[in-house]
């Protein structure tokens, strides 16, 4: 809502400064969106009268005007039309100062010499853009007054944000009335003293409301003869500290009417209301109606509209018809002060996609009592600037509409709420309350001791119980005035459980692996399923669609990390990273197949990618980042998180690498995969380098983690080392010799450690040669040689049977 | 030594070689002479005299050592099996018994003197050879360190982890609820009906009618009270989506930290203090809060929480729009509504609620300046972290 220092102080006396003001407003809940100090600067500008017109002898274009302002009568050259003999208009003297234009001198336009400009409103500033005349001023003008003195150019715009449960503070009125009720000054509403005609509004006009509900309240009067035309000044100038544009006067008066009462006004040309009767209907299929705006608009069936006999002439509450628009030719209105349903409006809204100034305040919710206040209003502008005649007499449907409703407060429950904010003394603060009340225009009716009965005002619809009043004391009273406290009692709970704390422990070591952490987004392109080789059919392609995204790239919610952390490694290569090493502990978003209406299954994923192509410093340039630099950032979470029992069978992803990825299983269960990302997904994102992945699903690995430690005791006899080595066929997997070792003696075999992998021609093409290291140790004896050589005899033969090892001695 | 067999052999050169020359003035002491063809000379030396020759000549050998190797020459030189002195030792089988001790002795006292001289030059040495050896061994400390380089929390987390650590200090508890939400839980049940113009404010991501992305994590306060009875004091954190396009102030998907707490005697004097504590020990303690009216269906009285400005201490500057104040989260009392939603007496309970942008939090703390920066991940911005 904007609104000026200057427009305020002519409904309320204000005795602080516009920034003060701003600020008290500010701490009371209007909060202050910006804030300009206009002051034009104007000089030697002043009003005049013309006291002739002629033709420019060499341009058809241009008039030579004789100007009184007062002292001297100038020659003014002047290419506007809209002038007339008589006239009092805006003179910018030699040596004048316009904000737009600058200094102004005397010149001769061929040969005519022109002492002077007669000023138009855009070029005063009073208008944006550019007025399509000169300004115009109204007959009591008086001539050879500096302009400053007629309009007040220096003032202080305010944009205030207004919450949505306050459409009363929509207005004019309503900001001074919180002034009013802050700065404990009165507010004071324009007087209007409407004139009424002998000839009855019924002979004009018949209104039907077919669709009481979305429109409980029609209230109109008609206004005739007038005439339309320009606003005078101070109307264009109000408009302007507004922030709304002047078009007509009729217009212009609805406007200006609907910000000071916050009411939306409409006007119609009377005589274009086909069969003299207006009716408040909902709209049937397949009308349409051309909007003030220039649109044709298919109507929704059911939506409110004001129609005439034959069509729809008007959205209701949202825009008028271009139909019966009010222009120069228009001779008699009928005027429009109605409340629509917010509901209506909110919906209507919403199909039309068209907000306007009128919408926004029905959609929120208007007094209930303000339509004749605003009718009148209009009427009484319409009568004294467009000399309407008022026809006597007013419609309005339903003059009960507003319900007064009376709420008990109870003294006691302000403090339950708030906490000890007023006085400890009762009938201090029931005093105290009561004053607040007053000041918002809440009536008190009654004091019932430990209560009082409070009707809130017409305009203040948001307050409905006695939580919206306590509210409204504490606003007024102060929160500033609140003593803060901490917590009466405390209450002993486990701040952090299991699964938080594991989180927090990955992400540690993950970071602590030299992980960078990041955070993408959560929606994903469908096109990514094909650049990460994901078949049709696949399950990974089941994803959440949103029904309206904003872009291709957001209409999913993801099913993989995969795409996301792409993303970010090829975002940092772009940008010369050599060495790019990321997680993320983010959620993917399963839908159930066979039950579409529920909520989808949210799985939190750990994930990390690795990817090197720089040489790095000097220590680095050896490392060249692979598949086991991945599964050893997985070794160490699980480490940390003292998670044992899991084994690695190969993998088939298709975003993988066919022979270059794993699944990590544990207790039966898929907990996580790894590997190399295929090199056409790599290609798919341009990423240079191989990039190594890993995934574990921290859903499926949460039941598997100890939730507590248990000490093991130390070993009290030695252990024996043994090495074997051995050449095996390569599709061997190194996995399944250890576990074979293992097998032959579990209590005594600690520990088998690959200790040396080699391949080459010296032990043929298929062939691999692996070393291993076996630790033998039993907790109640030292072992012997013979029994260590014994098992190591057992170890070879087994491998010898199973794999068809050669041991090399 | 000499076994019995040797010495009986040489029983007869003994008397015939041996000729005994007491010295003048030394009444007790008996030296002797052997007679130089056992040992390189035609005439026959005093033992003592030839004893000191000895050691004068290995002190000046000695001073011509270069290293260990030297050291050893002379050692076996003097008393090695061939030595010097072992050969003298060999020969006192020829002196009479009672001439024998004291030969003995001095040939024995020799030796460890010797061997002390030796011994001493060695470790001389010894510390000079090392001392060379290290100082080959040097190296360019300045060198780049072979260190483990460690990764970053996201700001984000970091954000909201030292944003839980202080409600977990007031005793509250994480929660957390789904991000793909029911309508219910993000608007109705928060006493915002369809058709509320607060929906307008939050304008969402729908799946379908009856689901969307949660636009706040004030559905986590719901899910929570249906759970359980009061009293309860909760935090929630998490991603929110609202249909914004990206700019360097909105985004899609953010951050939230939601609030509840709800028991017998809440008052809205402890979210100030609630909230007061938290803004000191986020922002630190010299921060002035500020608490003014605001509107939220879910609470009432709503509050917005502002904080004197990080950047300007208060004057005003382009960063709080030259009011002095950030505005960093909204809060308020829980609306008896809410409260009927979940079943609980509102005449028995009350309770207050918060909920703050990790993001803007974040921005405000690192002085960040554009939101996107948290979704691009550049390395060079998240190591900063």
């Amino acid at each position: 809502m904007q609104v000026s220092y200057n427009l305020l102080k002519e409904y309320v006396d204000i005795d602080i400064s516009a920034e003060e003001l701003a600020k008290r407003l500010t701490i009371n809940g209007i909060i202050l969106e910006r804030m300009e100090n206009i002051s034009t600067e104007i000089e030697k500008v002043v009003v005049g009268r013309i006291t002739a017109i002629d033709k420019h002898p060499e341009n058809k274009i241009l008039s030579v005007c004789q100007v009184d302002i007062k002292e001297e009568i100038l020659q003014i050259i002047c290419g506007a039309k809209n002038m007339k003999v008589s006239d009092k208009v805006v003179v910018a003297l030699e040596g004048a100062k316009l904000p737009q234009i600058g200094i102004i001198k005397s010149k001769k336009f061929e040969n005519v010499l022109s002492l002077g400009m007669l000023c138009s409103a855009s070029e005063l500033g009073i208008e944006p853009g550019e007025s399509p005349g000169i300004l115009i001023l109204e007959e009591d003008a008086v001539i050879g007054e500096d302009i400053r003195k007629v309009i007040k150019f220096e003032d202080t715009i305010f944009n205030f944000e207004i919450h949505s449960n306050r459409p009363d503070l929509m207005s004019i009125i309503g900001i001074a009335r919180e002034v009013a009720a802050i700065t404990d000054n009165k507010l004071k509403t324009p007087e209007i003293k409407i004139k009424e005609e002998d000839e009855r509004i019924e002979k004009d006009i018949t209104v039907k409301i077919e669709a009481e509900d979305l429109c409980p309240r029609y209230t109109g009067r008609v206004i005739k003869n007038i005439t339309v035309e320009e606003s005078p000044l101070w109307l264009k100038w109000k408009l302007r500290l507004l922030g709304a544009r002047p078009i007509n006067n009729i217009v212009d008066i609805t406007n200006f009417v609907m910000m000071e009462t916050g009411q939306p006004l409409h006007a119609f040309d009377l005589d274009l209301i086909k069969g003299k009767t207006i009716i408040v209907r909902r709209s049937r299929t397949g009308e349409t109606i051309f909007t003030l705006d220039d649109v044709e608009r298919q109507l929704p069936s059911k939506s409110l509209v004001i129609a005439d006999t034959e069509e729809p002439i008007a959205l209701a509450g949202i825009m008028g018809g271009k139909h019966s628009e009010i222009d120069q030719n228009t001779k008699n209105v009928f005027l429009e002060s109605a409340y629509f349903s917010s509901v209506n409006n909110r919906r209507s809204t919403a199909k039309f996609g068209l907000r306007t100034e009128a919408s926004n305040r029905f959609e929120k919710g208007i007094d209930k009592e303000v339509q004749i206040y605003a009718l009148d209003r209009a009427a009484d502008l319409i009568n004294k600037i467009a000399m309407g005649k008022i026809s006597s007499g007013k419609i309005d449907t339903n003059e009960k509409l507003y319900q007064p409703c009376k709420i008990n407060l109870r003294i006691k429950r302000v403090n339950r709420i708030l906490g000890q904010l007023l006085d400890k003394n009762e009938s201090k603060i029931k005093n105290k309350i009561i004053n607040i009340l007053d000041k918002l225009e809440f009536k008190v009716v009654e004091d019932k001791g430990e209560y009082i009965e409070v009707i809130p005002p017409s305009f203040r619809g948001d307050v409905e119980r006695e939580i919206d009043i306590i509210e409204e004391i504490a606003r007024i009273y102060g929160y500033d005035k609140i003593k803060p406290t901490l917590f009466n009692h405390t209450i002993a709970q486990e701040g952090k459980n299991f699964r938080f704390k594991l989180i927090d422990q990955a992400r540690e070591t993950l970071i602590g692996c030299g992980l960078n952490e990041v955070i993408t987004y959560s929606f994903i392109s469908p096109d990514i399923f094909d650049r990460i080789r994901i078949p049709e059919g696949h399950k990974l392609r089941n994803a959440i669609k949103i029904k309206d995204p904003m872009t291709r790239d957001h209409s999913l919610m993801r099913t993989s990390l995969i795409s996301s952390l792409l993303e970010v490694i090829k975002w940092n290569t772009n940008r010369q990273a050599e060495l790019v090493k990321i997680f993320e502990v983010g959620k993917i978003y399963l839908p159930y197949p066979d039950k579409p209406n529920s909520l989808p299954q949210e799985k939190l994923i750990i994930a990390g990618a690795i990817n090197k192509i720089g040489r790095g410093d000097i220590w680095e340039k050896s490392l060249s980042l692979d598949i086991f630099d991945i599964k050893g950032i997985i070794e160490t979470v699980f480490q940390s998180l003292k998670v044992e029992n899991w084994e690695v069978i190969p993998g088939n992803h298709p975003a993988f690498h066919p022979l270059r990825n794993g699944k990590i299983i544990m207790g039966g269960e898929e907990i996580g995969i790894f590997g190399e990302i295929h090199p056409e997904v790599i290609n798919n994102y341009r990423i240079p380098g191989k990039v190594n992945w890993f995934e574990i699903d921290f859903e499926n690995l949460l039941p598997n983690v100890p939730s507590d430690i248990k000490y093991c005791v130390l070993p009290k006899y030695p252990s024996v080392q043994r090495d074997l080595a051995m050449i095996i066929k390569e599709e061997i997997l190194s996995a399944d010799i250890i576990k074979t070792i293992k097998s032959i003696d579990e209590k005594l075999i600690k520990k088998v450690t690959l200790f040396d992998i080699f391949k080459g021609k010296q032990i043929g093409d298929s062939y691999k040669s692996l070393a291993y290291s076996v630790v033998f140790q039993a907790e109640n004896r030292t072992l012997t040689d013979q029994e260590v050589g014994n098992i190591f005899k057992e170890i070879r033969e087994q491998l010898i049977t199973k794999f068809s090892a050669k041991i090399r001695e | 030594m000499l076994n019995k067999k040797s010495r009986s052999k040489r029983v007869v050169p003994r008397k015939r070689l041996i000729i005994f020359v007491p010295l003048p003035g030394e009444e007790n002491y008996k030296p002797f002479f052997i007679l130089s063809r056992f040992i390189n000379d035609e005439e026959g030396i005093l033992l003592e005299n030839k004893t000191k020759e000895i050691k004068k000549e290995i002190v000046s050998e000695l001073n011509r050592v270069k290293d260990l190797k030297d050291i050893e020459k002379l050692r076996v030189e003097y008393l090695g099996r061939k030595g010097v002195v072992t050969l003298l030792l060999r020969k006192l089988g020829i002196l009479s018994p009672e001439e024998r001790p004291k030969a003995g002795q001095l040939l024995n006292q020799t030796k460890r003197e010797i061997e002390d001289l030796l011994k001493t030059k060695e470790v001389e040495i010894e510390k000079l050879e090392k001392e060379k050896r290290l100082q080959g061994e040097g190296i360019d400390i300045t060198l780049p360190g072979r260190k483990i380089d460690k990764g970053a929390i996201h700001p984000i987390n970091l954000v909201l982890k030292e944003i839980e650590e202080i409600f977990l200090s007031l005793g509250f508890k994480i929660e957390e609820g789904p991000e793909v939400e029911l309508d219910y839980y993000n608007f109705e049940a928060l006493n915002i009906p369809k058709d509320h113009p607060a929906r307008d404010d939050q304008d969402s991501f729908y799946i379908s009618r009856e689901i969307l992305l949660r636009t706040h994590t004030s559905p986590v306060e719901i899910r929570v009270m249906e759970k359980q009875l009061p009293p309860i004091r909760i935090i929630a954190t998490g991603k929110c989506y609202r249909r914004d396009a990206a700019d360097s102030t909105h985004s899609p998907m953010f951050h939230q930290i939601e609030g509840l707490a709800v028991d017998k005697d809440i008052t809205f004097g402890d979210l100030k203090g609630v909230l007061t504590f938290f803004v000191h020990k986020m922002f630190g303690k010299d921060r002035k809060v500020r608490f003014r009216p605001g509107y939220f269906p879910f609470t009432e009285p709503s509050a917005e929480v502002d904080v004197s400005c990080l950047l300007c201490q208060g004057k005003g500057c382009s960063a709080c729009g030259y009011s002095g104040w950030l505005e960093i989260m909204g809060a308020g009392e829980t609306d008896p509504a809410v409260f009927k939603m979940v079943g609980y007496d509102p005449e028995k309970y009350s309770g207050f609620a918060f909920g703050m942008g990790a993001e803007r939090i974040a921005m405000l703390k690192y002085g960040i300046n554009d939101i996107r920066l948290f979704f691009e991940n550049d390395l060079r911005f998240l190591k900063q972290f």
